[in-house]
C-alpha cells in the first residue's frame, strides 16, 4: 500500500489552466457578455490583466491577415474554417490584453495593405506583398516594428517575447531576456517547428518510426492545399 | 506495519531503490521505502503542464519541487526564484550552473567550491538529479552495457595512472543481471549490432527490436565509413581505424507495446520527460512494487541520521517527514525513526554520501557511517560531456532534426583501446535535436528560439545570420527551414579518473529547508580527463571535415568550466558540461581499506547495510550508468532476499 | 471472403413511409460489393435537434418533440458514416459540425442499445432487455478473439471460463441467460495502469472491450489474433487498416464498417435502484491476482451500465469517430462542486464527504488487484474503513451537449435510456487531412494515410475528451498527458515487423501502427 498522492489542496485543480476551447461557443454566448469573454481570456495565464471585450470580427481578420503575411504560413492553416483550436482568437486576445497602442497601428496597416490571400493550393501571401507590409510597418516606428516581430514569435513558439526586449537585444546582442509561454496548448501549436518540417519537442502527432524517413514536403506543414474533399 | 516486522527499509525510490523493492516484494518481503520527495502523482498532467509552460526547459523542469512561478518563470531580477535554503528536499538544477550562480550557496543547492584548500581553481560539477518518487526520471533512456575491459582498468591500463582500480566483479558475472535488467525495464536493441569490444549476450537477446535510426545518424555513419588512418592515428587505438561504425543506442524505449506501455512516437523530449511513458522511468517498477500488500512508501520523508548500534550493525534510521502547502511552503515537520532487519541506501551518489557523512552521532560513526576506509564521498565522478555543433552546407541533403527520440545512435567503438593508459576514453552521442541545448552554453538561450529570433529580429546570436537580415513571409520560412534542417550536434562522454580530491562532503554553512546541511562539492578534471576531451575535440574536427560541415562550436568567455589547451601548437578553448552520471562516492572493492562496499554492494563495515546505485562504481567507463545500476541492484536484491 | 453479419437495424425516412424490415437472413448477407445494409441517413437539420432554436425559455424543459419525429429517430437504425453538416444555429462552423457528430452519436447509441431481438423496439424496451451490442451474433468481447496458443477464434463460439462453467450450465438449465465477463487487469485497472474505480458501495467498476463482425473478420483474415502471426513474415509490411463504414447517398445502402466498444459496469446492490440502469445478470470471472494462489472465482452479479465508448471507422473519418456516453448519475461536474450544488447521490461521488477527507479524483490506496475472497469488494483499511472513489468531471459538458442530451432524454423518456447522457464526440476536424489517402501503390481500401505529417490525427475536435468512469484519472486539458481519445489511440502499435519482402516502397514506409486500436497488442 502507499499513500496515494492526491491533489495537494483537496480541491480539484486544473481550473486555472482551463484553456477553454473556443469551438463550442456560439455568437449568442459571445455577444451575451463581455464578462463571459473576460472569464475565458482570464483562463489564458501569463500576467493576465482583464482584457478588453472581444473586438469586432474585422479586427480579428486583420490580425489573421497580418499574421499570415508576416509568418509566411497559409492563413487557412493559422485559422482553418473548421477550427478546433482557435489560436487566432487566443493570440489576438493575448496581445490585446497587453494594451499596446501599436496593436491598433498594426491592424490599421494590415487593413490598408489589402493583403491578397491566394487560393489553394498554397494559400501563402506573396513575398512582394509581405515586403510592402513590412515597409509600411517599419515606417510607423519602433513600437510597431518590434510588436510585429513579437506577433510572429507568438505564432512560431506559442510564447510571448516583449517587443522591448527584442528592441534591446537588437541594439546590444548581450542583452538577456526570456519569454512567457502563453499556455501548454499554444506551445504545442508552435509553427516554427512545422517550418522546420518537425514538431514541438514534447508534442508529436506522428507514428512510431516516422523519424527514420525524410519528412513530407514543407508544403504539407505550412500550405493550405485542400486536397481532401470537404464534407 | 510494526517495526519488528519490517524486513528491509530502502531509502530512495529511484532506479536502484525501486528495482530492489520490487524484487523483494515479489518474494513477499516486508518493505518500507522512504522517499524524500513527493509521491507518484495519479497522472503526469502536472509534470507536463509545468514542462510546457517552463521558460527554460532544463532536465528538472517538469518535476517537483517546482523551479518556476505560475508564469513559468525561473528567475526574478536576474536571480533564480528557487531558494535552496528553503526547499525541504532540494536538488541541483541546471538553472544554477551559470557563472553567476554555480558557486553561490544561496543560488545553488549544491554548495560548490570555487577553489580547493590550496587555492587551485575548481570547476563546476554540472550534473543534476531529481528528488521525487521514481528518482531521476528525466534520464534519456540509454541502456548500454559496459565493455568487459571497463571492469579492469587497473589491470589493463593502470600502469601510469595510479588512480585507476579494478572492479571486484567482471562482465561475465554481471551479464545475466544485465539481461534481467533489460527485460525488467524493457530495452530495445539489436544483439548483433551491440556485440562489439567484447560485449556478448549469452543470457539472451533484448526483449524488443531496436529503435530505427535517424537521418542524422545515417549521414554521420556515411561520413565515417572511409577514413584515412593517418587522420585517425591520434586516437591511439590498437590499429588506426579506416572506418568507424555508428551503432544504434540500446535504450529503455519501447519499439512496440511493452508491459502495457506505448511504443515511442518520437516526441523528441526524452529529457526531461516522455509524454507517453514510452521511455521507462522507475515509477513503473515502483508502482508494481507498491501494488503488493507488503510494500509501503513514505513520501516526503527525508532520512536524516543512520544510527549504528553497539554491535556495529545499523539499528535504526531517523527521518523527518514534512508536509507542504499548495505553494510548496513547509507547514509541518515531524521526526520519526524506523527499524528493519536490513537497510538499503539508494539515494544517489550525492545524497547517499551526504547521509552517511551526516550520521556522526554514534560511537561507531565519528567519520560517518560505513566509512572506515575514509572513502565515503571521495572519487566523485561524472562523464564530462564535451559538445560541438555545426551545420551542413546549403547544397547538402538536409538532416531534418527535431524528429524522433533525442538520441538514436552513437559511436561506442572508440570506448576501449591502448590509449586508456594515457587519456580518458569517450563515447559519442549523435543528437537529433540540432542546437537545442548546446547553443545555450554560449547564448544563454536555447534553440530553435535563438535561430528563429535571429532571422525575425535581424540579429546574429546563432552566427547563422551575419547580414543581420530581418525577414518575414516566405523569405523567413525558407531561410529558417534551410538553416534548421541542416543543423546537428554531437556530444562526447569522457571517462574521468576516480580522483580522491573530487569529493562530496557535508557543508558546515548551508542548510536546506528542513535544517539539514547540504552537500558540498569539490570537483575538477584531471589531466587524464582533459586529455580525453582533447582527443574528443580532434575527433570532432575530423568528423566535421568528413561531413563538410561548418563548425559553430564556441566556448563562452565566462563559462566556469572553460580552460585553454594547446593543440597542435594553437590555443583552443575547451569546456565541458555534465552528462548526469554521478558516480564513485562509495565505491566497491575487495578490501575495506580501499573501498566502502563489496560487489554485492554490502557495506564492509556494517553487515546489515547496503549502499546501491552508481556511487559504488570504482571507475566510470563511458557508458551511461543506468543499466549497470539496474544490473547491480538486481544482483543485490537476490543477495538480500536470501537473507531475510 | 468476408462474411458480414447484419446489425439488422432499420431506418425511417421523411420521404418514405416507415417500413419495418425483418432481420435479414445471414446467408443472403454474403453478396455485397456495395453492401445492402440499410444505413441511417438522418441529418441533424431534418429533425427537431437541427431545425429549431435549441434553447427554450426554461433550460430544464426541452423543446417538445412531436410523436412522429420521436418515432422516426427511435427506429432509424445505425448510421454508416458520420453526419457532416455545417448547417445549424451556431455562428462558428465547427460548432455546427460538432452538433452533427453529436447527433450521429445519439443515433448510434440508440441503434446499438436497441433490443437485440427487436432492433426497432427501443421505445418499449425494459431496463434489462438485451441490447444489440450484447448479442454474441453482433459483437464479441476482445478476450474471446485474442485466444492463447494461436487458436483461431470462431465468431459463433463463446468461451466460458472454467471457473464459470458449472454456474453457467445451471442457469442455462433454468432458462436464465447470463452475460459472461472475463476479467484481466484492464478490466479493473484503467488504461496505462492509472487506477481502479471504486463505487459508493465499495465495489470495483468493471470494464470490457468488444468488437463487431467487420473488425473481427479483418483480424482473423490477417492472423492478427495471434502475436506469433503478427510478428511473422506473413504480415510483414501489412498496413493495418480496418474496413470503413460508408453509405450510398441515393440508396441509403452501405456497410457500417468497423466498430469497437468499451463499456463500464457498476455492480448493482440492493441499495441501488436497478431500473435507473440498463442492467444484465452476469457471471464475472475475476482476474488473476499475482499475490494469491489458486484460481480466481466466478461470481454472479447484476451489472448496471455506467459508461460506453463507441468508436466507428468511417470512409469520411478514417481516423474514426469517438463517442462517449455515461449514466447520468455517475459524477458531479466541476461547476457543481464549485457551486456546491449536488444531486442526492451519485454512483462515484459522495456529496456529504468533505474534500479533505475525500480528495477528489484520488486513486485508491494500493494494492489494486482484487482479492479473491472479497468478490470484487475493494479491500478495507486496517481499521475497517472503506475507500470509495470521489470522482468529479473536470471538464464541464458544453451547453450544446446538455441541450442535445435533454432533447434525446425526452425522446427516450419512457425507457431506461433517459438516464444516459452523451459526454461528447471527438472527430478529426481537418478535411484536407481526412480526405488525404495513402499514395503508396497497392495498399487496399480504405487507404487510410498514417504517414500524414505533422498531424496524423487530423486535428481532433474537441481536443480533449474523457469519460469519468473510463479515463477517470487522466482528465484535464494538458496536451499528451490528459485524456484525448485520438491523441492516445493514435500512438497504438502492433507487433508487426518489417521484413525483406514487399516492394521497396512498402519496406521504406513500414509502420507498425495498428489503426487507432490497442486491441492488437492484446494478442497472445
Amino acid at each position: 500500500m502507499d499513500e496515494s498522492k492526491h491533489r495537494d489542496n483537496g480541491s480539484p485543480a486544473q481550473d486555472a489552466t482551463d484553456d477553454h476551447h473556443v469551438t463550442a461557443i456560439s455568437r449568442r454566448t459571445v455577444l451575451a457578455g463581455a464578462a463571459a469573454t473576460a472569464a475565458l481570456s482570464f483562463a489564458v495565464e501569463a500576467r493576465a490583466e482583464t482584457p478588453p471585450p472581444l473586438a469586432a470580427a474585422p479586427n480579428l481578420d486583420a490580425f489573421l491577415n497580418l499574421s499570415a503575411a508576416l509568418t509566411g504560413i497559409a492563413k487557412k492553416m493559422l485559422a482553418p474554417d473548421t477550427d478546433s483550436l482557435g489560436m487566432g482568437k487566443t493570440y489576438f486576445d493575448f496581445v490585446a490584453a497587453r494594451k499596446l497602442p501599436a496593436l491598433a497601428t498594426l491592424l490599421q496597416v494590415a487593413k490598408d495593405a489589402n493583403l491578397q490571400v491566394p487560393p489553394p493550393p498554397g494559400g501563402i501571401i506573396a513575398q512582394a506583398d509581405v515586403d510592402h507590409l513590412a515597409q509600411a510597418i517599419a515606417a510607423k516606428g519602433d513600437e510597431a516594428k518590434f510588436l510585429a516581430r513579437s506577433i510572429v514569435l507568438l505564432w512560431y513558439l506559442g510564447a510571448w517575447y516583449e517587443p522591448a526586449d527584442l528592441k534591446a537585444v537588437a541594439q546590444d546582442p548581450k542583452h538577456l531576456f526570456g519569454y512567457t509561454v502563453v499556455s501548454p496548448k499554444a506551445y504545442t501549436q508552435g509553427w516554427l517547428w512545422r517550418v522546420a518540417q518537425a514538431h514541438p519537442m514534447g508534442y508529436s502527432d506522428m507514428q512510431f518510426g516516422y523519424w527514420t524517413r525524410a519528412p513530407e514536403p514543407i508544403g504539407d506543414f505550412i500550405e493550405f492545399r485542400s486536397k481532401g474533399k470537404g464534407a | 506495519m510494526a517495526d519488528d516486522d519490517i524486513d528491509v527499509v530502502i531509502v530512495g525510490s529511484g532506479f536502484a531503490g525501486s528495482l530492489i523493492a520490487n524484487e523483494l516484494a515479489k518474494q513477499r518481503k516486508k518493505i518500507v521505502i522512504l522517499e524524500a520527495g513527493n509521491g507518484v502523482p495519479p497522472n503526469i498532467n502536472d509534470y507536463m503542464e509545468r514542462f510546457y509552460k517552463a521558460s527554460i526547459k532544463v532536465p528538472e523542469s517538469p518535476y517537483t519541487p517546482s523551479l518556476f512561478d505560475s508564469d513559468g518563470q525561473a528567475f526574478r531580477n536576474g536571480s533564480p526564484i528557487e531558494d535552496p535554503n528553503k526547499v525541504a528536499a532540494g536538488r541541483p538544477s541546471a538553472i544554477a550552473l551559470d557563472a553567476a550562480f554555480w558557486s553561490d550557496g544561496n543560488s545553488s543547492y549544491l554548495v560548490q567550491n570555487k577553489a580547493d584548500k590550496n587555492n587551485k581553481p575548481l570547476t563546476p560539477f554540472s550534473s543534476t538529479y531529481d528528488r521525487v518518487a521514481g528518482g531521476t526520471a528525466h534520464w534519456l533512456g540509454t541502456s548500454l552495457r559496459f565493455v568487459p575491459n571497463d571492469f579492469k582498468m587497473k589491470s589493463k591500463y593502470g600502469g601510469s595512472v595510479p588512480e585507476l582500480v579494478d572492479w571486484p566483479i567482471d562482465y561475465d558475472a554481471l551479464e545475466q543481471f544485465y539481461h534481467d535488467a533489460e527485460i525488467e525495464i524493457g530495452v530495445s536493441g539489436n544483439v548483433e549490432e551491440q556485440s562489439f569490444l567484447g560485449i556478448q549476450f549469452p543470457s539472451g537477446p533484448y526483449p524488443m527490436p531496436r529503435i530505427p535510426n535517424s537521418l542524422t545518424d545515417r549521414a554521420i555513419a556515411k561520413a565515417l565509413e572511409k577514413l584515412d588512418p593517418a587522420e585517425t592515428a591520434f586516437l591511439e587505438m590498437e590499429q588506426a581505424p579506416t572506418g568507424i561504425a555508428v551503432r544504434g543506442l540500446p535504450a529503455a524505449r519501447n519499439s512496440q507495446p511493452y508491459k502495457g506501455r506505448r511504443a515511442c512516437a518520437g516526441n523528441t523530449n526524452c529529457i526531461p520527460i516522455c509524454p507517453i511513458q514510452a521511455k521507462y522511468d522507475p515509477t513503473v517498477t515502483l508502482n508494481d512494487a507498491l501494488n503488493h500488500k507488503n510494500v509501503t512508501m513514505m513520501s516526503n520523508t527525508v532520512a536524516s541520521d543512520i544510527i549504528v548500534g553497539n554491535d556495529g550493525r545499523i539499528s535504526e534510521i531517523k527521518y523527518i517527514r514534512y508536509r507542504l502547502d499548495s505553494n510548496a511552503k513547509i507547514v509541518e515537520k515531524v521526526n520519526g525513526s524506523i527499524k528493519a532487519k536490513i537497510y538499503v541506501i539508494a539515494a544517489n551518489a550525492i545524497e547517499t554520501p551526504r547521509l552517511l557523512l551526516m550520521s556522526t552521532k554514534g560511537p561507531h560513526s565519528a567519520k560517518g557511517v560505513a566509512n572506515s576506509s575514509g572513502m565515503v564521498g571521495k572519487h566523485l565522478m561524472d562523464h564530462p560531456y564535451y559538445v560541438a555543433w555545426g551545420q551542413l552546407p546549403m547544397d547538402a541533403e538536409p538532416l531534418f532534426p527535431y524528429r524522433g527520440p533525442l538520441i538514436t545512435s552513437g559511436i561506442g567503438d572508440l570506448c576501449d583501446g591502448p590509449f586508456r593508459a594515457k587519456r580518458g576514453a569517450f563515447r559519442v552521442d549523435i543528437g537529433n535535436e540540432a542546437w537545442n541545448f548546446v547553443i545555450a552554453s554560449v547564448v544563454k538561450s536555447s534553440d530553435p528560439n535563438v535561430t528563429a529570433i535571429d532571422f525575425i529580429n535581424g540579429i546574429n546570436r546563432s552566427k547563422l545570420n551575419p547580414n543581420n537580415s530581418a525577414l518575414f513571409g516566405p523569405a523567413l520560412t525558407n531561410t529558417i527551414n534551410q538553416n534548421i534542417t541542416r543543423q546537428f550536434r554531437i556530444g562526447f562522454l569522457v571517462e574521468q579518473t576516480p580522483d580522491p580530491g573530487n569529493t562530496v562532503t557535508v557543508s558546515t554553512k548551508f542548510r536546506d529547508g528542513l535544517g539539514l546541511f547540504r552537500p558540498e562539492i569539490t570537483y575538477s578534471l584531471s589531466p587524464y580527463a582533459k586529455a580525453g576531451i582533447v582527443a574528443a575535440h580532434k575527433f570532432k574536427n575530423l568528423l566535421f571535415k568528413m561531413l563538410n560541415a561548418t563548425d559553430f562550436t564556441k566556448v563562452a568567455e565566462d563559462d566556469p568550466s572553460r580552460w585553454v589547451e594547446t593543440i597542435d601548437g594553437k590555443p583552443v578553448a575547451l569546456n565541458y558540461t555534465g552528462a548526469g552520471h554521478i558516480m564513485g562516492t562509495y565505491r566497491m572493492g575487495r578490501t575495506r581499506d580501499n573501498s566502502v562496499v563489496d560487489s554485492l554492494q554490502q557495506s564492509h563495515d556494517h553487515e546489515n547495510l547496503y549502499l546501491v546505485g552508481s556511487g559504488t562504481f570504482p571507475t566510470g567507463a563511458t557508458a551511461n550508468p543506468t543499466l549497470t545500476i539496474a544490473a547491480l541492484a538486481l544482483r543485490t536484491a537476490k543477495a538480500i532476499a536470501g537473507r531475510v | 471472403m468476408r462474411k458480414r453479419r447484419w446489425l439488422g437495424l432499420l431506418y425511417g425516412n421523411l420521404l418514405m413511409a416507415a417500413a419495418l424490415m425483418a432481420w435479414p437472413d445471414p446467408v443472403s448477407a454474403q453478396s455485397q460489393a456495395a453492401g445492402n445494409f440499410k444505413c441511417n441517413m438522418l441529418h441533424a437539420e431534418q429533425t427537431v435537434a437541427g431545425s429549431t432554436d435549441l434553447t427554450s425559455s426554461d433550460p430544464n424543459k426541452p423543446t417538445p418533440v412531436n410523436a412522429s419525429t420521436k418515432d422516426m429517430i427511435l427506429k432509424s437504425g445505425l448510421p454508416c458514416d458520420g453526419i457532416n453538416t455545417d448547417k445549424g444555429p451556431a455562428a462558428l462552423p465547427i460548432a455546427n459540425r460538432q452538433r452533427g457528430f453529436d447527433f450521429y452519436s445519439w443515433l448510434t447509441f440508440i441503434a446499438l442499445n436497441s433490443p437485440a431481438d427487436n432492433p426497432t423496439g427501443i421505445a418499449t424496451s425494459r431496463p434489462d432487455t438485451k441490447a444489440v451490442w450484447e448479442d454474441g451474433k453482433m459483437f464479441k468481447p476482445l478476450l474471446d478473439v485474442m485466444l492463447p496458443n494461436n487458436e483461431v477464434p470462431a465468431w459463433e463460439k463463446t468461451e466460458i471460463p472454467p471457473a464459470c462453467q458449472d454456474l453457467y450450465a445451471e442457469r442455462k438449465r433454468q432458462h436464465q441467460d447470463r452475460m459472461v465477463v472475463k476479467m484481466i487487469e484492464e478490466s479493473f485497472n484503467e488504461p496505462f495502469k492509472t487506477g481502479a474505480l471504486i463505487d459508493q458501495h465499495n465495489n470495483y467498476a468493471i470494464f470490457d472491450i468488444l468488437m463487431n463482425r467487420q473488425m473481427f473478420d479483418y483480424i482473423v483474415e490477417h492472423g492478427l489474433h495471434s502475436r506469433a502471426l503478427q510478428e511473422s513474415d506473413r504480415n510483414a509490411n501489412l498496413r493495418v487498416d480496418f474496413p470503413a463504414g460508408h453509405h450510398d447517398k441515393t440508396t441509403g445502402l452501405g456497410d457500417p464498417g468497423a466498430i469497437m466498444l468499451k463499456v463500464s459496469w457498476k455492480i448493482l446492490t440492493k441499495q441501488d435502484d436497478k431500473d435507473k440502469f440498463h442492467h444484465v445478470e452476469a457471471l464475472v470471472a475475476m482476474p488473476e491476482n499475482p499475490d494469491e494462489k489458486g484460481t480466481p472465482p466466478c461470481i454472479e452479479r447484476t451489472l448496471g451500465l455506467v459508461g460506453m465508448h463507441i468508436v466507428h471507422k468511417t470512409a469520411t473519418r478514417p481516423q474514426w469517430i469517438w463517442t462517449s456516453f455515461e449514466q447520468a448519475d455517475n459524477v458531479p461536474e466541476l461547476k457543481d462542486v464549485q457551486a456546491r450544488k449536488f444531486k442526492k447521490y451519485y454512483n462515484f461521488f459522495n456529496p456529504a464527504c468533505e474534500a479533505q477527507k475525500c480528495p477528489i479524483n484520488a486513486t485508491p490506496p494500493r494494492p489494486w488487484d482484487p482479492e479473491y475472497a472479497a468478490h470484487l469488494q475493494f479491500h478495507k483499511a486496517a481499521d475497517g474503513k472503506e475507500f470509495h472513489s470521489q470522482i468529479v468531471r473536470m471538464v464541464n459538458l458544453t451547453d450544446e451537449t446538455n441541450t442535445m442530451n435533454r432533447q434525446f432524454q425526452s425522446i427516450l423518456s419512457d425507457t431506461v435510456w433517459k438516464n444516459y447522457i452523451m459526454i461528447g464526440t471527438q472527430w478529426p476536424s481537418s478535411f484536407p487531412c481526412t480526405g488525404d489517402h495513402s499514395t503508396i501503390s497497392g495498399v487496399p481500401d480504405p487507404k487510410t494515410d498514417f504517414d500524414k505529417q505533422p498531424d496524423m490525427n487530423c486535428a481532433p475536435a474537441p481536443t480533449f475528451l474523457a469519460n469519468s468512469t473510463l479515463e477517470t484519472f487522466s482528465q484535464g486539458k494538458i496536451p499528451q498527458a490528459s485524456s484525448s481519445c485520438m491523441a492516445c489511440h493514435g500512438n497504438a502499435t502492433s507487433y508487426l515487423r518489417r521484413s525483406a519482402n514487399g516492394t521497396a516502397e512498402q519496406q521504406e514506409k513500414f509502420m507498425n501502427q495498428s489503426d487507432f486500436t490497442f486491441m492488437l497488442e492484446k494478442a497472445r
